[in-house]
């Protein structure tokens, strides 16, 4: 574990294998949530704080009770895998709560803008995705390296949310076609910004 | 009231002469008004203009190919415009506005020599029917037309993408193969790079119009001194690309090139001019222009210097293109004595 390890991973996840642009998770608040750039920079925000933290605790659950009691009662630490699932989306779930209830006394107009999608955040799979991540990587089996992908991960998906809406506020003038507008155009936009940043392809290594 | 207390409108008296309707209700004289003749038509045959020494110096390197691989995308991108008009059941008048042309042009130049025209006439009709006719047509596109169909063919086609024919040229001086390797191939392999004066004038290995940082830079030139490019965006990224340059050659300058060398090999001269000057994909901030072309060259070096490509001129202005209406909402300038609040 090095300063230049966790700059990798960071870059790694944030640019190079960016969760909705390489990875295409979280596709569903990329497209829902992505028409004012305030709100989807407020959403970029929530789900940063939420995969930081699921990541963090669904890293401390797999090396601490899962893999201690898979051993003790199994005699194998890997015994108790089937059990991830259902903990990750447990943790995430309450993370989301936590989110949901911070807003809701803080930032009632962005609570309220957000409607439905706040708790949809639960089933974005790029948080789901990030912690199964962080288990099945190599890299991350650390728990400063888990944490850097973690956040690293949100921030790109902040960014990719943040760029899309300011897209999707310019192309609003734009005379697009009548079967394409809204989500058609919103997926065509996401292909060419996958396409651009597939530049990125090599860095860090 | 009724409707029949209202006293009848005197007849309007016919006019000495009729406008049109339609125009009509636009024209707002006030002031002796000189106008400039500049439409979108004389833009683009001015930069096919500055394009046309690049287009001589192809066809010297690389003879047929040049014509027929420009023939190709030309065919593509002007087919598409025709069916994307006649879809949308538009007149046909996009087609003499020329920036058809300028996209096939452009995406001509950023090709390998070597490639198969039927991918070119592919890339021809992505470039118009994805970047630009999904989004109404000229001046309502997002990305830059010709790089997303170059990024379209990078992705189907990676293979023939990076395949580089030997310049006709160069083989009749005795260079005995078939394909090369580019400048900044053998630079990112640390292999023998050509001399500067060649990569300058132009007469290596490379995309078909591109090679000539020369050609690109007084075509480039013409278009700032003519102002029909902003000297903006060219500055920012050759700016951007010095310095990068010079810092990484200064660490380490076994590894990396300095800045010459990056200013003159690739795409970078005539992206700066020719594809980081479209209006379309550019901010229309003063500042922004200069802030979008410092982020093309940052962006270029590094995935020259840190990328997996040797070449980044194209993710870095289609990157830049998609933060553009972010750099546009940063930097509105402030109107005198400050913001209104919005009714």
């Amino acid at each position: 574990m090095n300063l230049g390890e966790l700059a990798a991973i960071f870059i790694g996840v944030a640019l190079v294998n960016n969760l909705v642009l390489s990875g295409f998770l979280g596709i569903c608040p990329f497209l829902g949530v992505s028409r004012k750039v305030d709100m989807a920079f407020g959403m970029g925000c929530a789900v940063t704080f939420v995969i930081t933290v699921s990541g963090v605790v669904t890293w401390a659950i797999v090396h601490g009770p899962l893999n201690w009691v898979g051993n003790a009662v199994f005699g194998d630490p890997n015994s108790l895998a089937f059990l991830k699932y259902v903990t990750f989306i447990m943790v995430i779930a309450s993370m989301v709560q936590l989110v949901e209830m911070y807003l809701k006394k803080f930032f009632p107009s962005l609570y309220t803008a957000f409607g439905v999608f706040l708790p949809l955040i639960t089933t974005n799979c790029a948080i789901l995705g990030a912690c199964l991540y962080i288990d099945m990587k190599e890299e991350t089996q650390h728990l400063l390296n888990a944490a850097v992908y973690a956040f690293g991960g949100g921030l790109g998906f902040t960014m990719a949310i943040t760029i899309m809406a300011g897209i999707r506020e310019h192309i609003r003038f734009s005379d697009v076609p009548k079967p394409l507008r809204g989500a058609g155009i919103t997926l065509l936009v996401a292909g060419m910004l996958a396409m651009a940043f597939t530049g990125f392809t090599g860095i860090g290594k | 009231m009724s409707d029949a207390e209202i006293p009848p409108l005197p007849e309007a008296t016919p006019a000495a002469k009729p406008v049109p309707e339609s125009r009509s209700e636009f024209l707002v004289t006030s002031a002796p008004h000189l106008a400039a003749g500049v439409s979108t038509r004389r833009v683009m045959f001015e930069v096919v203009l500055a394009m046309v020494p690049l287009f001589v110096f192809a066809v010297y390197m690389h003879h047929a190919r040049a014509v027929v691989l420009t023939a190709a995308t030309l065919a593509g991108c002007l087919l598409t415009e025709v069916l994307a008009n006649a879809i949308r059941g538009r007149s046909q008048a996009s087609l003499s506005d020329g920036s058809a042309v300028v996209t096939g042009v452009i995406l001509a130049f950023s090709l390998p020599p070597s490639l198969p025209p039927y991918m070119a006439f592919i890339g021809g009709v992505v470039a118009i029917a994805l970047a630009k006719a999904v989004f109404g047509g000229l001046g309502q596109n997002l990305f830059n037309p010709a790089m997303v169909g170059r990024a379209f063919l990078m992705v189907c086609f990676p293979a023939a993408m990076v395949t580089w024919a030997v310049p006709v040229p160069l083989q009749e001086i005795g260079v005995d193969a078939t394909t090369m390797a580019t400048p900044l191939y053998a630079a990112a392999r640390n292999e023998a790079i050509p001399a500067m004066s060649d990569l300058f004038v132009g007469t290596v290995g490379g995309s078909l119009g591109e090679t000539s940082a020369l050609l690109a830079l007084i075509g480039g030139l013409y278009l700032v001194m003519r102002r029909i490019a902003d000297w903006r965006q060219p500055l920012g990224v050759l700016a951007a690309v010095a310095i990068f340059a010079a810092i990484a050659h200064r660490v380490n300058p076994a590894e990396y090139e300095g800045p010459l060398f990056h200013l003159s090999s690739g795409a970078l001269m005539f992206g700066a001019f020719f594809i980081a000057t479209d209006y379309v994909g550019a901010p229309i901030t003063p500042r922004g222009r200069l802030i979008f072309g410092f982020g093309v060259g940052v962006l270029v070096m590094v995935i020259r210097v840190f990328g997996a490509y040797p070449e980044g001129v194209m993710f870095a202005i289609l990157i830049m293109n998609a933060l553009t209406p972010l750099i546009e909402r940063w930097t509105t300038p402030v109107p005198f004595g400050g913001h209104v609040a919005a009714a």
